[in-house]
């Protein structure tokens, strides 16, 4: 049990109730016409359906990325990385009259003013934190609602006399037993979890926003019933409501929520080539990690994934989990390039000599089952395979049984009966004894797996992880590689349809 | 029993009899195994005792989980995991208590142990924290707020919110 100060749990219990939230409005001309023009060439793009036209994909994830970097962060606006070069803005942009002609303006426009402002020493909420903060020689920290831009705003405040010794957390640490004398805020409330509001960790919590920006805060949940009435004022976060609303909407999301499309993403990753040669369709879950990326994880209710809960206890940190229980905040581990299954190339490098002739086996009577669904359907080849004695037959546990991703049935009766609907009957046994050969393998990859990121996890400092929202991890002994944990950001709750190679693999959706 | 002298200066003779003499699954504890365990086991408590003796305790002296006190001692609770699956064993049990430590315990497992009392503890830190509110208040619509009167009077510290309601069995 790790050691809690009693002086700063008595703080967040009672001095937290008190928390006074202040809110500090902050103007920059350019910046404000750059959201502006931003606002009109989305409009224009959603109401005339052109939104939808892959040629406004690299302007518009460009400028959303810069737009929300600049809005979310004290960083100077020529430190915000831009996601496109300007100079491949102006080249792929530069017919656009010809093909949009009423927007071609609003498009230099933009380009001009993204232009102008990464070229600018500017820091407009970093000048606004640093009259506020004052010289107080107090406790504060600047708290980002974002990881990613934790090392480029640390760095801005270093080159600040006032604001130097201050740190830049982000707001999941926040939820630790933690209290600061005062916190400093960027960007919307609303682009903070509730606790950041219910929970406060300082007596004194400065929100820098621009003026058109919402200051209204998220939804608090309360209860129905709440005996005594409110226990804590926390919950008054005093908004400040009011906002310019120039950008045509009162509530701006972060970048990585805007306009995705778990589907749309699915759809694009399917078109690209797939480097195990196949299109076997599986059902996933999408989950947006952090850095802007998403990744999708096989939604069957057997299916699991390995995670870094930073909440638990030291020795359950490391986890495999149904998919269905990854909850925003834990991380998730993955092959940190290649993607795909980690448990298949340490299984493979067991298995020697023996790995292609099994391998073989296990595709053969797998592909002979596909031929059979294709040719029939699930539900006949079902019925077919109830018939030669099969007990668990049904469409779901054929879908499963045909994929890559399982070895073989449980059950002897249902996979004799499969040998039999494949022409497999005489050799079922020697193929029986060759899937519960790499099954065995499958097994103890994955304890010589678990046993490598154990050792990982309880050397390395995991509060960097924390910080940062990623981390790389280096598996020794097997062949799976680096792996990397990133925190879950959001759950998605639209299951898509993705290519069974696609799972496990990371897919950038910009920023990064 | 280790540290007697610990559970009866709490319980007092009688008390620490009662609880020492057999097993039974009086209560169910659902959250994270690792902290639940470490907190029952490891947290070092003192007790002042009659004869003015300092006498030093777990929780778990009082709690008696069955995973922290080990086989062939007399349990009254048993943990369970958040994240585990549950033994069929202990979805049909029907305690007297279940306590829902942490949002992710309480929003799987709620609807099981309906006849038993509930205690549930959430942290407004937790990413589960307002999935499980709203939960909770769905468990009160309809419900009477007659226990609320019987607990006005518990002290609490500014920041904490309570609320408390009877609920008939499911």
């Amino acid at each position: 049990v790790s050691a809690i100060d009693l002086a700063v749990l008595g703080r967040l219990y009672v001095d937290g109730a008190d928390a006074k939230f202040s809110h500090h409005r902050v103007e920059h001309d350019e910046f404000r016409k750059l959201c502006v023009v931003m606002g009109h060439l989305q409009r224009h793009l959603r109401d005339s359906g052109a939104g939808s036209d892959t040629y406004w994909t690299l302007l518009m994830r460009t400028a959303k990325w810069f737009r929300f970097d600049a809005m979310a962060s004290p960083v100077p606006f020529r430190d915000i990385e831009l996601h496109s070069p300007i100079s491949s803005l102006r080249s792929q942009y530069a017919r656009c009259g010809s093909m949009y002609p009423q927007l071609a303006p609003v498009v230099v426009e933009v380009i001009d003013l993204l232009h102008l402002l990464s070229q600018s020493e500017d820091s407009p909420l970093l000048d606004a934190a640093t009259d506020v903060h004052g010289t107080s020689k107090q406790t504060w920290a600047a708290v980002l609602c974002e990881a990613r831009l934790v090392a480029a705003s640390q760095a801005a405040l270093t080159r600040v006399p006032r604001l130097k010794t201050v740190p830049v957390i982000n707001q999941r640490q926040l939820r630790h037993v933690v209290w600061y004398e005062g916190l400093l805020l960027f960007g919307a409330p609303s682009w903070y979890g509730e606790h950041v509001f219910q929970a406060p960790r300082a007596r004194a919590i400065e929100i820098f926003r621009f003026s058109w920006v919402s200051g209204k805060s998220p939804p608090m949940s309360s209860f129905t019933a709440p005996l005594g009435g409110r226990g804590a004022k926390s919950g008054d976060v005093g908004q400040d409501v009011a906002a310019d609303l120039l950008i045509g909407d009162d509530h701006l999301e972060p970048a990585w929520v805007a306009d995705l499309s778990f589907a749309d993403i699915a759809r694009q990753a399917d078109t690209e080539p797939d480097d195990e040669g196949t299109r076997e369709a599986v059902r996933a879950r999408p989950f947006v990690m952090e850095g802007g990326r998403v990744v999708f994880l096989e939604a069957d209710e057997d299916a699991t994934a390995l995670v870094l809960d930073l909440d638990e206890h030291v020795e359950d940190r490391l986890q495999r989990l149904p998919v269905d229980d990854i909850a925003e905040g834990m991380y998730l581990l993955l092959r940190a390039a290649g993607g795909g299954d980690y448990v298949v190339p340490v299984a493979d490098s067991m298995l020697g000599g023996k790995r292609v002739k099994l391998r073989r086996m296990q595709q053969d009577w797998k592909d002979r089952l596909r031929r059979h669904v294709r040719e029939t359907s699930l539900l006949d080849v079902s019925v077919r395979l109830l018939d030669l004695g099969s007990q668990k037959a049904n469409e779901s546990n054929v879908r499963n049984w045909m994929s890559r991703r399982s070895i073989h049935p449980n059950d002897r009766a249902d996979f004799d009966a499969i040998m039999r609907l494949v022409g497999l009957d005489v050799e079922k046994d020697i193929y029986w004894r060759a899937m519960k050969t790499i099954d065995l393998a499958h097994l103890q990859a994955g304890q010589v797996i678990r046993r490598a990121l154990l050792a990982q996890v309880e050397r390395v400092d995991l509060s960097v992880l924390e910080r940062l929202g990623s981390m790389e991890f280096d598996v020794a002994g097997g062949a799976t590689g680096r792996m990397i944990a990133s925190r879950v950001m959001k759950v998605g709750h639209e299951i898509v349809e993705i290519s069974s190679s696609r799972i496990g693999k990371p897919i950038d959706v910009g920023g990064g | 029993v280790l540290r007697p002298g610990f559970l009866r200066s709490l319980l007092g003779l009688e008390g620490f009899q009662t609880l020492s003499s057999a097993a039974s699954l009086d209560c169910l504890i659902v959250g994270s195994a690792g902290s639940l365990k470490s907190e029952l086991g490891d947290v070092r408590l003192a007790m002042r005792g009659h004869d003015e003796r300092i006498e030093e305790g777990r929780l778990n002296d009082i709690i008696r989980a069955r995973q922290v006190l080990g086989p062939r001692r007399t349990y009254r609770s048993f943990i369970v995991s958040s994240t585990a699956r549950l033994p069929s064993v202990l979805s049909n049990a029907q305690p007297t208590c279940i306590v829902f430590d942490g949002g992710a315990g309480f929003l799987k497992w709620r609807h099981h142990w309906r006849r038993s009392h509930w205690l549930i503890v959430l942290d407004k830190t937790d990413p589960r924290c307002a999935e499980a509110v709203t939960a909770v208040n769905q468990e009160y619509e309809g419900r009477s707020l007659g226990l609320a009167t019987e607990l006005s009077s518990l002290k609490r510290p500014p920041s904490v919110d309570l609320t408390a309601f009877y609920g008939a069995c499911a």
